[in-house]
């Protein structure tokens, strides 16, 4: 199989007043083709940072500082922003977080999609538009027209989610990239979009990597995953593997505070809040030992 | 769609009648007497009586209030108590006169405001940034006249390339003959080309000066607007898209226009203020320098005049920017349009199958 994006030895860090902050340690991980990888950890463990690092969306202060990203054969790190330009978006799908604050809330869907093409040079013309329309109705908008026609409010979050990965998808990426695709969602509708999204990936020959803190999610859809935990991936392997047998204490730990209707003990955090990244004497994340009281 | 617009007017009308009340009311509640100042402090008893008489002073105080209501919203805003003109009249030649650099000078304020705080916040913390930042600082601290007298400095006195501040025309001028007895039009009208572009040459310098002056507050908040914007979720996902810078830009300056189209109508009511300052230093014959004689004289016509055209001024304009923003945003639009009937509509059967 062939690596659909590599990443190795990724570090970013945040340049901020108080001295400079390690975000990313040493990350390294890829996606084949046809495959799902998930990345789980709690908020602030760096997830989200690992994507906006390759995809160079990382706003200042943060600023990538070493390692490398190779995606279909090219380095991205060393890109001028007009060459990554034209690879996000084309070859890079995005799928935000929140479909109602990534939208543009005054243009109308259809302008959006013409403007996605416009910036790659595709021509819009009407079976541009047709294209769009089939996308639209594959990820399950009931009456992509009327959708096309109208604005982002007019939609429920389900809808505007499909809308969301329609523009991800619609000038044919290779690569698919969703953060937190379906957070924002009821829980009903997340399964229905990441069906669709899964249908709509790998079932095509796309790739994707998803951001995610929810287990279920990596469980149910991921080939792979990696846990996250202060800016270092601490496990990775495929989804049977990790979960059945974990390795590391945190990943233990992770897996333990998922709530089980049959658990008749309480979860009680062990860990307590991700300590501040910025702190000199926080130990190294690899050497953590988590308590052992609940590995039952 | 024509409800809403119907709305908007009824609202305007009354505030305009509240803005007649509150400019007769605050002149009302001045202390000092109008007679007096008119007749000087030797002024006998029966000579006082006599002028609050004529000026309809000795009439109770609700009658003085729905006379002062009725004229003025029939258009007669009285005459100067000095000069005896016409205060309409008065405001009707002054006031193409103040435009004629005033609306120059905040579209240049747009301008610069525009292109420097798209720079500043695209070269944030660099050194462009702080250039602007420095720039800006030092604009904002500088009151209008200070800036007119530098830019008269520099440009009058030691470049000499700028005419000297002694009003719309210089004495070699031939006045155009009178039609609707504001200068600039008059000329207009008249085809003297010559005239009407020495009145535009000696509008450069308040241009700039209002242009400079308000570019400052508005530039400063196009950066904060466009750097709190440029790190919203919807741009990043406009980037992540590839939307070419141009495009990510004209998203951004969509999210921010309402703020910024409130923003410039806020400065241009407060440049109608401002503008008493610098026609002033100009010598220019706008509303401003008239109006300011009539405070400092305490010509209460005047004053109230003054207070009802900018007062009604600023009123359009926010009634016009209100409609605009509403109308532009689809979602406030859409709300507009139909006139607010359908959540009524719907929360009603809501509340009968609560009570059922």
């Amino acid at each position: 199989m062939n690596k659909a994006l590599q990443v190795t030895e990724l570090e970013t860090e945040f340049h901020t007043p108080k001295g400079v902050v390690r975000a990313l340690h040493r990350v390294s991980f890829d996606v084949q083709d046809n495959e799902i990888v998930g990345i789980v950890g709690e908020s602030g463990s760096g997830k989200s940072t690992v994507v906006r690092s390759i995809t160079k969306l990382l706003m200042p202060p943060g600023k990538v500082s070493a390692g490398t990203v190779t995606f279909a054969g090219r380095s991205l790190l060393g890109l001028p922003e007009r060459e990554m330009r034209q690879i996000r978006g084309k070859d890079i799908g995005f799928i935000a977080q929140n479909p109602f604050s990534a939208l543009n809330p005054v243009t109308r869907i259809e302008k959006q999609f013409a403007n996605i093409a416009k910036a790659h040079g595709v021509k819009v013309d009407p079976s541009e538009r047709n294209r769009a329309l089939q996308l639209l109705e594959s990820t399950g908008v009931r009456d992509p027209e009327r959708v096309m026609r109208g604005y982002a409010h007019e939609l429920s979050g389900g809808m505007a989610q499909r809308v969301v990965i329609a523009m991800a998808l619609y000038l044919n990426p290779q690569l698919v990239i969703a953060d937190e695709p379906t957070t924002a969602l009821d829980l009903t509708v997340q399964r229905q979009v990441l069906d669709t999204l899964r249908r709509l990936t790998v079932e095509s020959g796309r790739s994707m990597l998803i951001v995610t803190h929810d287990l279920g999610v990596v469980a149910a859809y991921c080939n792979r995953v990696l846990v996250m935990y202060r800016g270092s991936i601490v496990e990775q392997g495929l989804v049977a593997d990790v979960f059945v047998r974990p390795q590391h204490p945190y990943t233990i730990s992770l897996l333990n505070s998922v709530v089980r209707p049959e658990d008749e003990t309480p979860y009680v955090p062990d860990g307590g809040e991700t300590p501040d990244a910025g702190e000199p004497e926080s130990p190294d994340p690899s050497k953590v030992q988590l308590s052992e009281a609940r590995r039952s | 769609m024509i409800r809403y617009i119907i709305s908007r007017l009824v609202i305007a009308a009354l505030l305009l009648c509240g803005l007649i009340t509150l400019s007769f009311g605050l002149v009302s509640l001045l202390p000092g007497d109008p007679a007096v100042a008119l007749l000087g402090e030797y002024a006998t008893p029966a000579d006082i009586a006599r002028i609050h008489a004529e000026l309809g002073l000795d009439l109770p105080f609700w009658e003085r209030y729905l006379g002062y209501m009725s004229r003025t919203l029939s258009g007669d805003l009285g005459h100067s108590l000095f000069t005896g003109s016409s205060v309409s009249g008065e405001i009707m030649t002054r006031l193409p006169n103040t435009l004629i650099y005033l609306i120059p000078g905040l579209a240049l304020a747009l301008i610069i405001g525009m292109a420097s705080g798209t720079f500043a916040a695209y070269r944030y913390r660099r050194f462009a940034d702080k250039t602007f930042t420095f720039w800006i600082s030092i604009l904002m601290a500088m009151p209008e006249f200070v800036l007119a007298l530098l830019l008269l400095f520099v440009f009058y006195q030691q470049l000499r390339i700028a005419p000297a501040p002694i009003g719309m025309l210089s004495s070699a001028q031939i006045t155009p003959p009178h039609v609707t007895g504001s200068v600039p039009i008059d000329a207009i009208i008249a085809g003297q080309w010559a005239t009407f572009s020495s009145i535009l040459g000696r509008a450069v310098l308040p241009i700039v000066t209002m242009g400079l002056f308000f570019a400052a507050p508005f530039g400063k908040t196009v950066r904060s607007g466009l750097l709190q914007v440029l790190q919203s979720p919807q741009i990043e996902f406009a980037r992540a898209c590839g939307l070419r810078p141009a495009q990510v830009f004209r998203y951004a300056l969509s999210d921010i226009r309402g703020s910024l189209m409130t923003y410039l109508v806020l400065l241009f009511a407060a440049s109608l203020s401002g503008a008493a300052i610098v026609e002033s230093v100009f010598s220019w014959p706008g509303v401003g320098s008239w109006s300011l004689d009539g405070v400092l004289k305490g010509d209460v016509p005047v004053i109230q005049g003054f207070v009802l055209i900018m007062g009604s001024t600023s009123l359009l304009g926010y009634v016009i920017l209100d409609a605009l923003i509403t109308l532009l945003d689809p979602r406030t639009r859409s709300k507009a349009v139909a006139g607010r009937r359908q959540p009524r509509e719907r929360s009603t059967p809501a509340i009968t199958s609560a009570n059922s």
